[in-house]
């Protein structure tokens, strides 16, 4: 077959000829299959022959290879007309190689560095950029400003194997270069970008055999970084060794001298040696005796007062070990629980954080249960102050709520919500909220003293339940403080009155319709219903026959306020509202739903948590909004007395 | 308002008027020859005669000035068949007047009439009515009687001829069954009360259909009763609401007609400032009494159990944060006529029966007592949200005060501190505000706004501060401490800042000199401030508060003593702040408390 037939005859010909002219084109009649076969073949011709390329490059820029972002636009027609496929990747990696090849080296530069602006076309060319630096060998003084070019372009994407596989390329292929990046940073270094490039550069270089000339000056420069004045150099020769041990080059000699190393650095320095010692146990190429020599060190480093980087490192780092740890014979000496327990509380705007110990939990949970159960309580009581809101937001431990819904939950959650501390119980009330639970552990909690009910009463009190889960609570407990003395009781006949006030409808209706209920449970339902006979024959007497100025008209307006908050609200909360293909229907009237087409007609089912009209609003914050708050903050100052002495 | 009570004030209207409605050169006299008219309107009768010329619906009728052989209204009553003839008198029936004032003779020329006229074909029967407008002596009611009998009980061949007397009772008892309506009124009033009654009846009171209408149109009435230039017109202000209350959508009272009456009082009291005759400032005091204060009293007692009920007040009905401030507007509207009323019961003369001087404690001690259940029952009652609230809040303390009740004044202002602490945290409903406007302040609630003028300027908190040196010392000096800190700073007991607010600059306000002359009739803004700073000393319990309180008050009390009219009361003034939105002076307060002995209060 000779060139100039194949090219003629090729998919890729056809497709450059369309992109190069701005016309669609369409394979998809071809199938998909048969194209990619295709794509296949002719990948493999062209891989060998740059001939090929050359040309190829020459039908798609026949005016010629323009060094701007124009090249990258006609790359991406012609990805497109080809597929978004990794055999259309390949190719069009190749003939950028190629074009690269036809320009001087001045426009060659010009035209890697456009593509530090390219939009969405960058993470569509990125993969190949390892093959390009191999083919076209830039300059160092050039790569040092390219590669932080490329780094920044890149952001906070994930996706950063092309960007980085071009560096691992560079210092693999041209290790003599690229151990003069580093230092031709130079004055424009800036923190975090030019510290990455030059710890990955040190890293791998560090790794490989490298020839003595260039291990020398490898040495050289390994020494002015970690010996040098400016703490950004120290810090990225700290991280460099995280890379060189991903790379399988750290044994335990390096390691413990690095440790050693570690130990004496400054406060200043602290906060990077922990993340690079966590990014060091990491890797999965670590040799066992290393990461267990490493997460010794670290559970010598942990305590409350870690900066947040350092936090989050630690426990990615335990995220990321535990199942080999587990795997280890003699695995209580090393307790990756206590390493998490020892940094906790974890901020609630450290999202990121709780995310990773929550999966970190996860994996616990199936692997040791008491464990779990350890840590899961000094999460809470870590974060005593948060853990409601936190969970109530939907925050954190989404998943690990629908984990939770196990056998045997009862009797946890029930432990959780009456003999543990504020934080344990906020967490425990939190689950019993999130999980719908309608009880506790009826033989758990007819041991409990009324001290421990009393206490759980006003953790309760303090965390503003909505409405349907006030009601289920109060029923779950009401058994519970029917035996209890005088003193509980009355607190709980209190609350039980107050929260029917509160909501009529979730709660009030709720132990009206209660099966078998208590007598406290009663004598509420009585009091409340006096309560709104009351209100209702005031309502109608001369005392409320009369408007207040302007009342009306704003309230009308607030409401036309607060209509376009909930549609903004379900719109926010719902993934699906955004999506054309799903029918979202919003809930004007009703509490059940159901649908009725010629198919198919399922019962009615009861709406549950979805915001709609009938939301209940709970009264008593509008009509005594301080007194609720003061309520609140009473809660938590009889909480206070009630840990504090044993019983009041 | 009892039946005996609007008997008394018809009956004194009533007597009040000439016999004629007539211009004179003093101003338009006006009589009740309308009443007459409007009566036999009212009882379907059809009008035959009348003593004017009619005009236009603003302008008064012309009167008639020749004579008409004694007739001054006739009427067709029962198809056409009964002739009524009235001969009106203003005058005392005697034997005296029977002659001098023309009696005999004008009944004699009323039954003299002559039925052959065109019109008069179907009538079988001449009745002539003596009707006048005062009390009368038992020689003249004989002489009327004799006069009757001489004239015998036939007219002509073929009609009867009977004769008979309204008297003042009689024209009042048929005014208060047939003539509530705003034909009682003389002809000049009648188009702008009639529409006054039909704006009465048909909005809701505190509206902004109310307030922006109906009130203006009320007051302008109102002046232009005073303006009438017939100081007979003093005695038209109870008939006109006694007109009202029949218009009202409700029975048993209604707080709307409490607003009216209250503006009315007002304009009595200003009326009798300015007339300065102890005659009118009786009949003030009268009205004050017996319509205002009794029907106050009234509301109370149909409402004091409702009253009692928790979270009685419910003028929010949208479920929104914005309820819990009309709530206070309700509330606090109850607080201030329940502190009126008490300092009223308190001020009342007194007697020296001890039956009735324990009655009349009794009857503090009620109100009082619904006072304090409506301010423990109702949060709102708690939540004052403009700084002009301070009236109310300084009725309440004053009515707790006088009734001897410190712990329950110490409760009181332990609940306000707390709850305005809660507010100061800037978090949830908003901070007491000094723009002293319920739109305003519905506006900040609705969008969450926090800055406008005055937002950070409170004399409501002064004043509160003022009342804590009304406890004990032991009980006073935490509470200043606390007032000062969290309401005041925004701090915590750590001393730490709490709130997104900037600290409250405390104010007190001197009234100008001319405040007892404007008060009355409009609202007085102008005066003195007085920033108030204070150096704190943070080794004494109450932070060397209650010291410099006192210090500023008796300052305050030399360069801005109080001037009020000696026989005007003070609550009526007060009203009038209330009515006005006008700020009360300090020394409403501070003379109470400047007048305790110095180890038990600072001031």
């Amino acid at each position: 077959m000779s060139a100039v037939h194949a090219i003629d005859n090729s998919l890729i010909f056809l497709a450059a000829h369309h992109a190069a002219s701005a016309m669609g084109i369409d394979f998809e009649t071809e199938g998909k299959i048969e194209r990619d076969t295709t794509l296949s073949i002719e990948l493999e011709w062209l891989s060998k022959d740059s001939t090929i390329s050359r040309v190829l490059v020459g039908v798609l820029f026949p005016e010629g290879i323009p060094s701007d972002l124009d090249f990258y636009a006609r790359m991406e027609r012609l990805r497109r007309a080809l597929g978004l496929t990794k055999w259309s990747e390949h190719i069009v990696t190749l003939l950028w190689i190629a074009a690269l090849k036809v320009l001087a080296v001045d426009d060659q530069q010009k035209l890697l560095m456009a593509f530090t602006a390219t939009g969405h076309v960058f993470f569509e060319m990125h993969l190949g950029l390892g093959n390009v630096v191999r083919e076209i060998r830039p300059e160092s003084n050039f790569a040092a400003i390219w590669f932080p070019a490329l780094v920044d372009r890149l952001g906070d994407d994930l996706n950063s194997s092309g960007v980085f596989g071009a560096i691992v390329s560079y210092c693999e292929y041209f290790p003599e270069l690229a151990i003069k990046i580093p230092l031709a940073f130079g004055n424009s270094w800036k923190a975090e970008t030019h510290t990455i490039i030059a710890a990955e550069i040190i890293g791998i270089l560090r790794s490989l055999p490298l020839s003595n000339g260039n291990r020398n000056s490898l040495v050289t420069l390994e020494e002015q970084f970690r010996s040098s004045v400016r703490a950004d150099h120290r810090h990225c020769f700290f991280q460099s060794w995280a890379i060189t041990a991903r790379r399988g080059g750290l044994d335990e000699l390096k390691l413990t001298s690095l440790l050693v190393l570690f130990n004496t650095t400054s406060e200043e320095d602290r906060e990077t040696a922990i993340v690079s010692v966590c990014r060091i146990v990491a890797a999965d190429a670590l040799e066992e005796v290393c990461l267990l020599r490493g997460l010794q060190w670290l559970d010598g480093q942990t305590s409350e007062n870690l900066p947040p980087t350092s936090k989050h490192a630690i426990v990615t780092a335990v995220l990321r070990v535990a199942k080999r740890i587990w795997q280890l014979p003699g695995k209580s000496e090393l307790n990756l629980v206590r390493l998490i327990e020892n940094i906790l509380p974890i901020q609630p705007k450290h999202l990121g954080t709780w995310e990773k110990l929550e999966e970190f939990l996860i994996k616990l949970i199936q692997y040791d249960r008491g464990e779990f159960d350890k840590l899961i309580l000094t999460v809470a009581e870590k974060s005593a102050d948060d853990i409601y809101k936190m969970m109530d937001s939907e925050k954190v431990f989404n998943r690990l709520i629908d984990i939770l819904s196990f056998e045997g939950k009862d009797e946890f959650v029930t432990k959780l919500s009456f003999a543990t501390g504020i934080g344990g119980r906020r967490l425990g009330l939190s689950i019993f909220e999130r999980t719908g639970m309608t009880e506790f552990h009826n033989g758990f909690l007819e041991l409990l003293e009324r001290h421990d009910l009393r206490i759980t009463l006003c953790i309760f009190q303090g965390l503003g339940m909505h409405g349907r889960v006030v009601g289920r609570f109060l029923l779950a407990v009401s058994s519970a403080f029917q035996k209890v003395s005088d003193v509980a009781q009355d607190e709980f006949l209190h609350e039980a009155i107050l929260q029917c006030k509160n909501y009529p409808q979730n709660c009030l209706t709720a132990f009206k319709d209660a099966v078998h209920p208590a007598d406290i449970i009663l004598q509420a339902v009585e009091k409340a219903d006096t309560y709104f006979a009351d209100r209702d024959r005031v309502r109608a007497s001369s005392l409320n026959n009369m408007a207040v100025p302007a009342f009306r008209r704003i309230a009308e307006r607030k409401l036309r306020t607060l209509n376009r908050e909930m549609h903004d609200l379900v719109q926010k909360k719902s993934i699906f509202s955004q999506l054309d293909i799903v029918r979202n229907v919003e809930a004007i009237y009703g509490n059940n739903f159901g649908f009725n087409n010629k198919t198919v007609t399922p019962p009615y089912s009861e709406m549950e948590g979805i915001p709609s009209h009938l939301f209940e609003n709970p009264r008593l914050e509008f009509i005594d909004p301080e007194g609720m708050r003061l309520r609140r903050l009473k809660s938590l100052h009889m909480l206070d007395m009630l840990f504090k002495t044993n019983d009041p | 308002m009892t039946q005996d009570t609007i008997t008394s004030f018809v009956t004194y209207y009533v007597r009040d008027l000439a016999e004629r409605t007539r211009k004179e050169e003093s101003g338009t006299k006006y009589g009740f020859d309308w009443i007459v008219y409007n009566l036999g309107i009212a009882l379907g009768w059809k009008p035959l005669r009348l003593p004017w010329l009619r005009s236009g619906a603003d302008d008064i009728s012309k009167t008639k000035t020749e004579p008409e052989f004694g007739v001054d209204l006739s009427f067709f009553k029962d198809n056409g068949e009964s002739l009524v003839i009235f001969v009106l008198k203003d005058e005392v029936l005697s034997y005296k007047s029977w002659q001098s004032e023309s009696f005999e003779s004008d009944i004699r020329r009323a039954a003299a009439v002559n039925l052959n006229n065109p019109g008069f074909d179907k009538v079988t029967r001449v009745e002539v009515i003596l009707a006048y407008n005062k009390d009368e002596h038992q020689d003249g009611v004989t002489s009327f009687e004799n006069t009757a009998a001489a004239l015998g009980t036939r007219v002509g061949d073929n009609a009867s001829l009977e004769f008979s007397r309204w008297n003042l009772t009689e024209i009042t008892e048929r005014v208060l069954i047939h003539l509530l309506t705003p034909s009682l009124l003389p002809q000049s009033f009648f188009g702008q009360f009639s529409y006054l009654c039909s704006q009465f009846g048909d909005f809701v009171h505190g509206s902004d259909e109310w307030t922006n209408q109906l009130v203006p149109n009320w007051r302008n009435f109102l002046d232009k009763l005073v303006n009438s230039g017939d100081v007979r017109m003093l005695r038209l202000i109870p008939v006109t609401l006694v007109v009202l209350r029949a218009h009202g959508r409700e029975t048993g009272g209604s707080t709307g007609w409490l607003d009216l009456a209250e503006w009315a009082m007002l304009a009595a009291w200003e009326w009798s400032r300015v007339d300065g005759k102890p005659k009118r400032l009786k009949i003030v005091e009268q009205m004050w009494q017996e319509l205002y204060v009794k029907d106050l009293e009234h509301f109370y007692s149909v409402n004091t159990a409702h009253a009692w009920v928790e979270h009685g007040i419910q003028a929010g009905t949208s479920m929104t944060v914005l309820d819990a401030v009309a709530d206070s507007y309700v509330a606090y509207w109850h607080m201030a006529r329940l502190g009126l009323l008490v300092w009223n019961l308190e001020d009342s003369p007194g007697s020296s029966d001890p039956a009735i001087l324990d009655s009349s404690q009794k009857k503090v001690s009620l109100v009082v007592d619904t006072l304090e259940l409506l301010v423990s029952r109702n949060p709102a009652a708690l939540r004052p949200v403009l700084d002009i609230q301070h009236i109310e809040l300084f009725l309440l303390w004053r009515a707790l005060w006088t009734a001897k009740r410190g712990s329950n004044i110490e409760d009181l202002l332990e609940a306000l501190c707390d709850r305005l602490f809660i507010r100061r945290l800037g978090d949830g409903l908003q901070f007491v505000s000094g723009s002293n406007s319920w739109e305003i302040a519905f506006e900040r609630v609705e969008r969450s706004v926090v800055s406008e003028f005055g937002a950070s300027s409170s004399n409501l908190l002064l004043m509160l501060m003022e009342f804590c040196c009304s406890l004990p010392a032991k009980k006073r000096d935490p509470l200043l401490k606390r007032y000062y800190l969290r309401t005041v700073q925004g701090l915590d007991d750590g001393g730490n800042s709490v709130s997104s607010l900037k600290p409250s600059v405390l104010l007190s306000w001197g009234a100008p000199d001319d405040w007892d002359i404007r008060i009355l009739k409009e609202p007085v803004l102008d005066g003195s401030v007085i920033v108030e700073d204070f150096e704190i000393d943070l080794s004494q319990t109450d932070l060397g508060l209650s010291q410099q309180l006192a210090e500023y008050a008796v300052a305050g009390r030399v360069n801005f003593p109080l001037k009020v009219h000696a026989n005007i009361p003070l609550h009526v003034y007060v009203l009038a702040c209330l009515k006005h939105q006008s700020p009360i002076p300090p020394e409403l307060w501070r003379s109470l408390l400047l007048t305790m002995p110095p180890a038990s209060a600072a001031l």
